[in-house]
């Protein structure tokens, strides 16, 4: 199973950019940049803000895909 | 190419490992056979260290002038930086075992019993210190590539 994630999506609808989410969350732009492309798995506490942030539920932002 | 902060000062470090290797390396190869004395010794560790510390205050702020966004240490910073120290924690134990055995493949050599060694010559305090520079500047220029090289991969 792969952890994939909507957070261009979500962001984007925010009308955010990966900057500013990534300062709202204390980290950098391509920290932001490494987990939308599925290069990063942040940790829980990150997920945890990021989903905060964006008023997303953590298991939708988040979520498994079958191989 | 669009390099981060954090990326450029991984670069000033590979940059300076290579200007050691040019302006400093050779002056320990070509006295690897000879014996320091004390005063050439601190004159050229006096060399080394003005030298590092122009450098790297010029580069820091030339990168202080040009990128003025303030660096953000994160978790993903802080997880490639464990994973390139652990990298070189690994290779600085490779070079330990090797400069080991390199002392003794040398003493075996020196006595008539044992293989051919063609390193430098163990018996004066240049070439183990050629030894020790060298290792210390390819480990140091290894790590700082894979540091950068995780940066722009994960």
């Amino acid at each position: 199973m792969k952890l994939k994630n909507i957070l261009r999506e979500v962001r984007q609808k925010k009308k955010m950019t990966q900057e500013e989410l990534g300062d709202t969350v204390g980290v950098s732009r391509q920290t932001i940049i490494s987990i939308e492309t599925y290069r990063y798995k942040p940790t829980l506490e990150l997920a945890m803000k990021l989903s905060m942030k964006l008023n997303c539920k953590i298991d939708k932002l988040f979520y498994f895909e079958k191989d | 190419m669009n390099f981060s902060k954090k990326e450029l000062s991984i670069f000033i470090e590979i940059v300076f490992s290579i200007l050691f290797t040019i302006f400093f390396l050779p002056y320990f190869y070509d006295n690897r056979f000879e014996t320091y004395d004390l005063n050439t010794s601190v004159n050229k560790l006096i060399q080394i260290i003005i030298f590092s510390i122009i450098y790297f205050s010029l580069a820091y702020t030339l990168l202080e002038i040009f990128i003025k966004k303030k660096l953000i240490n994160d978790e993903r910073d802080i997880l490639i930086d464990l994973k390139s120290y652990k990298m070189g924690y690994i290779l600085y134990e490779i070079s330990l075992f090797s400069f080991i055995g390199i002392i003794i493949s040398s003493q075996i050599y020196q006595k008539g019993k044992g293989i051919g060694y063609s390193g430098p010559d163990l018996t004066t305090n240049g070439g183990l210190i050629f030894l020790i520079v060298l290792w210390l500047v390819l480990v140091s220029f290894i790590k700082s590539v894979y540091q950068l090289y995780l940066y722009r991969t994960s």
